[in-house]
């Protein structure tokens, strides 16, 4: 070989990948302030292997993967290649020891092209004169190699999310690297593209990589892994070979017990409509996305799941109804009174509760005590305020009723917001919003980030409010959840609402989510 | 800790153990530039204390600068308590100014019980309008409020020396002609220039911090600048909280003006302001922001300034010495990170 | 002067060669806050650092009688008050806006303080020589534009340089894509590898030389004495300039020229005596800056992660015995390979 080597020569590099390895964490612990999140946590991958990391939100999985890529340091326990102890104290010593992250949120700048991005820090194109087309032919073929298709000149602003993955994916390729770690990357795709992702992985792996898979989805722990490693509460349970091991089991594992029976929905006729939207659609704006002719009808009593990949115009749809963007065609109705771009405290006031997706930006003030942070959105009726002065009293009685029905979990009910955990950050937003008793709730990935108990609890409390009558529009991204609590299910893909054939399965939402018109141009 | 000792007490003491720390290193890291033009900084700081507390007259001089610093940190405080950057209250000192004396000449013959509360509330409204340029730039064109507000004070004292050596002029000194006598503010101690604007910057300071603390209006504009996205979601009128409470703060540096005219200058003389905005800047930061701190930091800093006049003219020390001393204490609260402000 | 002489080149061309100099220190200035506020480093205290600038220059060639040392001296002056900066700000967290703020009273307040206490016995200004005007041969005598652009002094030559570094600097080389990056999305910086707060640091620190040197044109090249208050905002119209310029060097340049223009011209104005009130002719530049700000470029522009702490990563305990990555790659390093 030349005195350069060409980049297929370093992926292909028949020494490296012909030698066995064993990258491993050991006994790494790590705590942030009270919170530990990574309890002495033991986990290994070798060459050619897919291991799964499986556990709910909160298990403490990306932390051991961010240590593992140096974007935290450890606590306590150490990373070893072959029992050699590495010192990994930046993503740079990971990247020179050949490991590479996708991270859940991805590390791409938008304004930049995908080639840009691609060399981003990379020192082996870090000189003033690098030949930037012999750069760009070097990872064209690269690309080839493992048949990832992308426009190297594109901004990535402008790809889809799939696109971005498979430049993450050949970021790490481009470096070298023989461990890849992925942090939940299905949580943005398709069904579809899932399958393509899985392909692509089982085609790294046949290269002899070593690739992690961070995820709480178990289907696809077991469809993609080799090996799989339940994390709880910021430990490992155990670790399987996929092949030994039942679904069921896993759950056990993950959870500590089998999950709660789907919760039983008692039969209803719907009463009168209390939402209606009539060809509504919203105008996309920087970085926001748009809504196109949007018919929908929810009746007192019933709820409505809206399935979808995340960014598809869910998040717009719930804003438009609680009159937070600006609705630029059509009519958004409640209970038969035209409410389109109202100000949202009026929505607010005709009864409309909205649990937004991003609990800590829109839902709360961290810095707040839990009093302020109680009457966010009732803080002008009459029971919190006379003449502009509020009720200090009244305000402090309702806060500590939220406190002790909700059994939130608190130091009082003057401490900061930011002091609590998210579980029951999120219990305030949901008792505040209940205890306004609206007509309309508008439920935005209500159980995000929550633990399986308080997972039941907030479906129990949905359940509660459809039987006392009121119109529930339900955000989620998480099919088993819409499918479990809904009436009526529709699909948003692109800004759209599709409608779905009588009793959809997974794989007809999963249809309609992808939409039968363009399948993207996969990475296989 | 080989002794226990009461964690509350020691909770309690504890802001004003560092608050001491912080202002003892500043002054020693201050005392720093004095070494090489061959001043010993422990003589200077003396001296500094000296004119600050010497004597009755000192004392009553420290209110008296103390006045304007207190309107113009509450100024500074009620925009940045809604997220947005007042750095033109000096600018609209100004405008307070020169509405105050273009009243006070009295071209339009009021009475004197008119006069005077005419001429504060024009104070307020000049500044108010001054400020609300800015507001409007940066709401609905999203300028930035700090640069234009810095503009806008340039713009500021180009009028007022504009209107001092032109249209106003007196004639012998840089100054406006003086206005009518009916327009001077009550004198509170006799023989001294403590004057009644200093009471309505304790009642602007009491009155702003009740509005914080316990009214719809001022929780919204605390929501608004911890959080503005839960403000939209909550339906508060954001715009319109963050117009009104940017204006009331040019208002409230607009007094600190009518304060400078109708009760010390009895006219509008060049360079009115010694840079009471950026005091004020000063005094909101290390107050955290709380409108009942002001007044006490304000008072300090008013103190210092005062003090080192006496040290200029006994040592021959530049005045500027406290505004690096002011700068330095800061970044140390910066660098250390204490006194964060939380809520 | 008549409204007629406004069509004549003799009008325009002695304008445009006073606007290339009122221009000179704003292109240094917004050069340098371009690639630090590219980089995610907003610096408020930007009229604070030339205001440093102006008197360690001065003081400086003052003392040794050469401009150039002043020149060198206000640079590294600048620096050292932009680590000051980037340490509270990079490394400590803290808010960009009110740690430039507090510069700004810091710098002015000791440029004012050291200008007092060495000159106070003085009573009369102390005065530079002025450098001379270097007519660059056979450019000079180009037509229209030799003189405005070719008869300057040798300062002015060293913009045409400047412009087209820190074009390749920012928008060709690694380290701009770097520091590209990281104005828009620090962590992906992190996540390549690179040490997001140590290249910030870099960044902010050209800002800092780079308003020093402005400062110091100012004082030693074009005024040769220095006056409290003499930056008169400058800073922050180079603020405005930079955002005006959209963070890109070539357009920063051209609209630093524009606010020099505009500077001159209203300069001319008042010399000549025109029939329009001085305030409104002093405050132009100010109102141009506001009308800037408001109307040509909103705050949509700004790059993503402006005044935007990035989280530096913290061990609480002592690591044992690690060996540095490399040596035990996976994978041999292309360095071993070749």
């Amino acid at each position: 070989m030349g005195s350069r080597p060409t980049l297929q020569g370093i992926a292909r590099s028949d020494q490296a990948s012909a030698q066995p390895w064993r990258f491993e964490a050991v006994n790494v612990s790590k705590s942030y302030g009270a919170v530990i999140a990574n309890d002495a946590v033991s986990v290994d991958l070798n060459a050619g292997e897919i291991h799964a990391l499986l556990g709910e939100n909160g298990a403490g999985k990306s932390t051991i993967m961010k240590i593992l890529y140096g974007m935290e340091l450890p606590d306590a326990g150490h990373v070893a290649i072959d029992d050699t102890v590495l010192k990994i104290g930046s993503p740079a010593d990971a990247i020179a020891a050949g490991i590479a992250m996708v991270h859940q949120h991805f590390m791409l700048v938008p304004s930049l092209t995908v080639l840009e991005n691609l060399i981003l820090g990379n020192r082996r194109f870090g000189g003033l004169m690098t030949d930037r087309r012999a750069v760009a032919a070097e990872i064209a073929a690269l690309a080839a190699q493992y048949r990832i298709e992308v426009d190297l000149q594109r901004p990535v602003g402008k790809l889809s999310v799939g696109e971005q993955q498979r430049v993450e994916i050949l970021k790490a390729l481009v470096r070298g690297a023989r461990v890849l770690i992925l942090d939940e990357p299905t949580a943005v795709l398709t069904p579809q593209e899932i399958k393509a992702l899985g392909l692509t992985l089982r085609e790294l792996a046949q290269d002899r990589h070593g690739i992690f898979i961070v995820t709480h989805k178990l289907p696809e722990a077991m469809e993609l892994s080799d090996r799989v490693s339940v994390m709880r509460r910021g430990r490992v349970v155990g670790t399987w070979r996929t092949d030994q091991i039942t679904s069921s089991e896993l759950v056990m594992h993950m959870v500590g017990r089998s999950l709660p029976a789907s919760v039983s929905r008692p039969q209803l006729t719907p009463g009168s409509t209390v939402l209606e939207l009539l060809n509504a659609c919203v105008a996309a704006q920087a970085g926001r996305g748009e809504l196109r002719d949007i018919n929908l009808k929810i009746a007192a009593g019933e709820i409505v799941g809206v399935a979808g990949v995340e960014g598809n115009g869910q998040q717009e749809l719930a804003e438009a109804i609680a009159g937070l963007r600006h609705v630029s065609a059509g009519d958004v109705i409640l209970c038969g009174d035209a409410i389109t771009n109202f100000p949202a405290a009026e929505i607010l006031a005709a009864g409309v509760a909205h649990i937004p997706q991003d609990r800590h930006r829109d839902g709360v003030v961290l810095d707040f005590p839990l009093t302020d942070n109680a009457i966010l959105v009732d803080h002008q009726t009459p029971a919190f305020q006379q003449r502009g002065i509020i009720d200090r009293h009244a305000v402090i009685q309702f806060t500590d009723r939220l406190i002790d029905v909700f059994q939130i979990r608190c130091s009082g009910r003057e401490a900061p917001m930011r002091s609590l955990s998210g579980g029951n950050q999120q219990k305030l937003v949901l008792a505040r919003e209940l205890a306004r008793r609206p007509r309309l709730l508008i439920a935005v990935q209500p159980t995000r980030g929550l633990d399986v108990g308080a997972i039941d609890y907030v479906h129990r409390q949905l359940i509660e409010q459809r039987s006392a009558g009121v119109a529930i529009l339900l955000i989620s991204t998480e099919l088993d959840e819409i499918i479990a609590l809904s009436d009526r299910i529709v699909v948003m893909r692109e800004g759209r609402v599709t409608a779905l054939p009588d009793k959809p399965t997974i794989e007809t939402i999963g249809a309609a989510m992808l939409g039968s018109a363009d399948r993207p141009a996969g990475a296989a | 800790m080989s002794v226990h000792v009461d964690s509350a007490v020691t909770e309690r003491w504890r802001p004003f153990a560092q608050g001491t720390g912080l202002v003892l290193a500043s002054m020693a890291l201050t005392g720093l530039v004095l070494l090489p033009i061959g001043i010993n900084p422990i003589g200077a700081y003396a001296q500094i204390l000296k004119g600050a507390f010497g004597s009755v007259n000192a004392l009553t001089e420290d209110l008296v600068y103390a006045t304007p610093i207190i309107l113009t940190s509450l100024s500074v405080i009620i925009a940045f308590r809604c997220g947005l950057w007042n750095l033109g209250s000096d600018g609209q000192l100004y405008l307070g100014a020169i509405a105050t004396v273009g009243l006070g000449f009295n071209r339009f013959g009021m009475l004197p019980p008119v006069l005077l509360p005419v001429m504060a509330v024009a104070a307020f409204a000049a500044g108010a309008a001054w400020a609300a340029v800015p507001a409007v730039l940066r709401l609905r064109f999203g300028a930035s409020e700090v640069i234009v507000t810095i503009m806008m004070n340039f713009l500021a004292v180009t009028i007022a020396t504009y209107l001092v050596g032109g249209p106003w002029a007196s004639g012998i000194t840089p100054a406006t002609a003086p206005i009518v006598s009916a327009g001077f503010l009550p004198i509170l101690v006799p023989g001294t220039r403590l004057n009644a604007n200093f009471l309505v910057a304790i009642a602007a300071a009491a009155l702003l911090s009740f509005v914080l603390r316990r009214t719809v209006f001022g929780y919204q504009l605390r929501t608004i600048g911890q959080n503005i996205d839960a403000a939209r979601y909550a339906g508060m009128p954001v715009n319109k909280i963050r117009f009104v409470s940017f204006s009331c703060a040019g208002g409230l540096a607009g007094l600190a003006g009518f304060g400078e005219v109708a009760g010390i200058y009895h006219n509008l003389p060049n360079g009115l302001s010694p840079g009471f905005g950026y005091t004020g800047i000063v005094v909101a930061l290390l107050a955290r922001l709380n409108p009942l701190w002001a007044v006490i930091v304000a008072f300090a800093l008013a103190a210092l300034s005062v003090g080192s006049g006496g040290m200029q003219r006994a040592m021959g020390i530049p005045v500027s010495l406290v505004s690096i001393l002011e700068a330095v204490l800061i970044l140390l609260v910066l660098a250390t990170r204490l006194l964060e402000r939380r809520a | 002067m008549t409204w007629a002489s406004l069509l004549e080149l003799t009008f325009w061309i002695p304008l445009l060669a006073a606007g290339v100099r009122v221009a000179t220190p704003l292109v240094f200035a917004s050069l340098g806050e371009a690639v630090s506020e590219r980089a995610g480093v907003l610096n408020v205290g930007l009229e604070g650092m030339m205001a440093l600038g102006a008197i360690v220059g001065f003081l400086v060639a003052y003392w040794t009688g050469h401009s150039w040392a002043g020149l060198l001296a206000a640079a590294m002056a600048g620096l050292a008050a932009s680590l000051v900066f980037g340490f509270l700000t990079i490394f400590r967290g803290a808010d960009q806006i009110v740690t430039g703020i507090v510069m700004n009273i810091l710098l002015l307040g000791l440029a004012s303080f050291l200008y007092a206490s060495i000159f106070a016995s003085a009573h009369v200004v102390a005065q530079l020589a002025a450098i001379p005007v270097f007519r660059v041969p056979w450019l000079s005598d180009l037509p229209v534009i030799g003189r405005p652009f070719f008869a300057q002094s040798p300062i002015v030559y060293a913009v045409y340089l400047l412009i087209p570094l820190f074009w390749f600097l920012l928008e060709r080389s690694p380290w701009g894509l770097s520091v590209r990056a990281a104005g828009e999305n620090p962590e992906a910086v992190d996540s390549a590898g690179i040490n997001i707060w140590f290249l910030r640091l870099q960044a902010a620190a050209i800002g800092g030389a780079m308003a020093g040197l402005a400062g110091a044109i100012l004082a030693v090249v074009q005024i040769g004495a220095y006056v409290d208050g003499m930056i008169a905002g400058r800073g922050f119209i180079a603020l405005a300039i930079v955002v005006f310029g959209g963070w890109r060097p070539w357009r920063v340049a051209v609209a630093a020229l524009l606010f020099g223009v505009v500077d001159a011209f209203q300069l001319r104005l008042q010399v000549s005596g025109a029939a329009i009130p001085s305030p409104f002719l002093i405050g132009l530049p100010y109102i141009l800056t506001i009308i800037v700000v408001a109307f040509v470029a909103g705050r949509a522009g700004y790059p993503a992660a402006i005044n935007k702490p990035y989280p530096l990563r913290h061990f609480s305990r002592r690591q044992r015995k690690p060996i540095p990555a490399d040596r035990a790659a996976i994978h041999p390093v292309p360095q071993e390979h070749s």
